[in-house]
């Protein structure tokens, strides 16, 4: 059976206000970004999202109001930048603003979506112990458990080891998201992903989920897929559907595609940078690039053939070699 | 800052942060200068120590400097690539040697604050004066990794007696007593609550930090002299009182290791401009 289906099908079907939403990829790397923008031009709104490795994709859904809930740990550009704007909305708290953030780690977020895959209901660990995640006063979601759906009735418990005597131990509640969103190098119609490189545990972030959407760089055969199947990463059974979206991690970077986009991203930063005193900045950016554009290929037209081309990766090394990097002294862009 | 040498600052931070590595370790790297010390040591005395970072790639021989997270010049030459779970359970059952970790601020007994300053509750949520990036691994790696070598710019906002939020527990942390309800700190040994590990030195902007047997205070080690800097310059730029009565001069770096830095490491100075 077929699971193909427009970007904007998939996600109407799928997500929806307040659904729990797990975007796939690591940092700047194979994030599901097309997807993103194409969340916040469907006005989906109070979403809570969670994920082994936030960043540049859950600082747009809330800068854009479409995301009011976030189990996150880290949210920034690495070198490109601070996450101008976002911190100021954390700053302002969650009375003003409506947006919460309650911080974890990355393993902390790694073992709720192991214990999520394996369904059971929590999963104990040694992790961060003497940190102030462990915090019982630091819980930004206090007032939501209990309340709402899918946040945990506690952040955390701390138990003794009932097989060593004395012995405190942390337990954390499993993640079972509604849908988690998953940019891959290709996928076949019936929902089989392959995945290269480091697969940055997207297979929990997908075998947790009630629901899974892959957006790919390439949909090829079953057939195509069955050779080498040590190679693929997401089983068919996981996956509802599938969609065909090149460069739909851009302006990260998706191993053996293309590299990131370090003009795009740099100026990203700066409209969020200038955003902080001047709110239109970042408005007009999201007008041109988001909101203004009618879908990801027109992003992609927009954008520009020289550009994609530059990003384009050599495929021996799986990354463009020779893209300027020097982010302070960058040449015009392509 | 001024002086005789012809190195800058970072570079000195990073031949220092490579001379810590041994052969043989397993280093878990983030980006920027812990990973750049690490390929020096590589290049140098430590020829065996394997590389991995928290997006899953091990083992790397990259022929351009990673920029990101999950880099895809990362891929290049590992020998093994899979996601944040597995390398978190490598440190989790003991077997990552050294991890490198910085922040926003560190305090006497090298607790690390990367989440937010001025931190507060405001009807009923915690909220930051400033607030930045978050732990990510850093938690993970400051209470599980064997080793700890932080790096840091030498301010005296970001050397404090006690740093507003641990989001990295060091030698000595301030717990809260899950029995007794909210609010009720007191300080404890990080052995107390049966963690292996703990911040060895502090490379800083100004020269190295190490903590005393005894009472796991840091104290200064090392100044850069080259570069201009007396045990006076770091004791101006740290807020808590710390000792520097044993401080010597540091070794600076070789010309071998500056080439390395320059020409083979990072020749695209990404890193290392000033």
């Amino acid at each position: 059976m077929s699971k193909v289906m427009e970007l904007r099908e998939a996600l109407k079907r799928y997500v929806r206000d307040g659904s729990v939403l797990c975007l796939g990829g690591i940092s700047l790397c194979r994030r599901p970004m097309a997807a993103t923008y194409e969340i916040i031009r469907l006005g989906i709104r109070d979403l809570h999202l969670i994920d082994i490795a936030p960043g540049m994709p859950q600082i747009l859904l809330a800068l854009a109001g479409s995301a009011s809930v976030v189990e996150g740990c880290w949210h920034g550009y690495e070198l490109f930048g601070h996450p101008y704007m976002w911190r100021n909305l954390v700053e302002r708290g969650p009375k003003e603003t409506g947006y919460r953030f309650d911080d974890e780690s990355h393993y902390m977020l790694s073992l709720r979506f192991v214990a999520g895959w394996l369904g059971v209901p929590f999963i104990p660990t040694y992790t961060a112990r003497g940190s102030d995640l462990w915090n019982p006063e630091f819980d930004n979601l206090w007032d939501l458990r209990g309340k709402r759906r899918r946040v945990a009735a506690k952040k955390f418990a701390v138990v003794e080891n009932p097989f060593k005597e004395g012995e405190l131990v942390r337990l954390l509640p499993a993640i079972n998201p509604d849908v988690t969103i998953i940019h891959a190098q290709m996928a076949a119609p019936d929902g089989t992903t392959r995945i290269l490189g480091a697969h940055f545990d997207d297979f929990v972030h997908a075998a947790a989920a009630d629901h899974v959407i892959i957006t790919c760089e390439q949909i090829v055969s079953r057939d195509t897929l069955a050779v080498n199947p040590e190679m693929n990463l997401i089983p068919s059974i996981y996956v509802d559907a599938v969609c065909q979206v090149p460069y739909g991690a851009h302006p990260g970077s998706c191993l053996g595609y293309y590299d990131y986009d370090p003009w795009f991203l740099n100026e990203l930063v700066r409209v969020t940078r200038e955003g902080e005193k001047n709110p239109e900045v970042f408005q007009r950016w999201l007008e041109e690039w988001v909101l203004g554009v009618e879908d990801h290929e027109a992003y992609l037209e927009k954008l520009g053939l020289r550009r994609l081309l530059a990003l384009r990766a050599d495929p021996a090394l799986g990354y463009a070699p020779t893209l300027p990097r020097r982010l302070h002294e960058m040449p015009p862009p392509p | 800052m001024s002086g005789k040498a012809d190195y800058t600052a970072l570079e000195m931070m990073v031949v220092q942060a490579s001379r810590m590595i041994r052969d043989g370790e397993v280093v878990f790297v983030g980006t920027g200068l812990p990973m750049i010390a690490s390929m020096l040591a590589k290049y140098l005395h430590a020829p065996n120590a394997i590389l991995c970072c928290e997006a899953g790639f091990w083992d790397s021989r990259f022929l351009h400097i990673p920029m990101t997270v999950g880099d895809s010049r990362w891929y290049v030459g590992s020998t093994w690539c899979a996601g944040q779970s597995y390398m978190f359970s490598l440190l989790q059952r003991r077997r990552i040697d050294l991890g490198f970790l910085g922040g926003a601020q560190v305090d006497k007994y090298g607790n690390i604050n990367s989440t937010g300053v001025g931190v507060q509750l405001r009807d009923g949520y915690y909220v930051f004066g400033k607030r930045f990036e978050g732990s990510g691994g850093a938690a993970d790696i400051a209470s599980m990794a064997n080793r700890v070598i932080i790096m840091m710019k030498h301010e005296r906002r970001r050397f404090v007696e006690r740093v507003d939020y641990i989001t990295s527990p060091g030698w000595y942390v301030w717990l809260h007593d899950f029995k007794d309800g909210r609010g009720r700190v007191r300080l404890v040994p990080r052995w107390e609550l049966g963690m292996w590990g703990g911040p060895e030195a502090v490379i800083s902007t100004m020269g190295v930090m190490r903590f005393d047997e005894e009472t796991k205070e840091m104290y200064v080690e090392s100044y850069y002299a080259e570069l201009g800097i007396t045990p006076e310059d770091i004791k101006r730029n740290t807020s808590f009182d710390i000792k520097v009565d044993e401080a010597e001069p540091a070794e600076p770096p070789t010309e071998r290791e500056l080439e390395l830095l320059r020409k083979q490491i990072d020749p695209e100075h990404i890193f290392l401009r000033e």
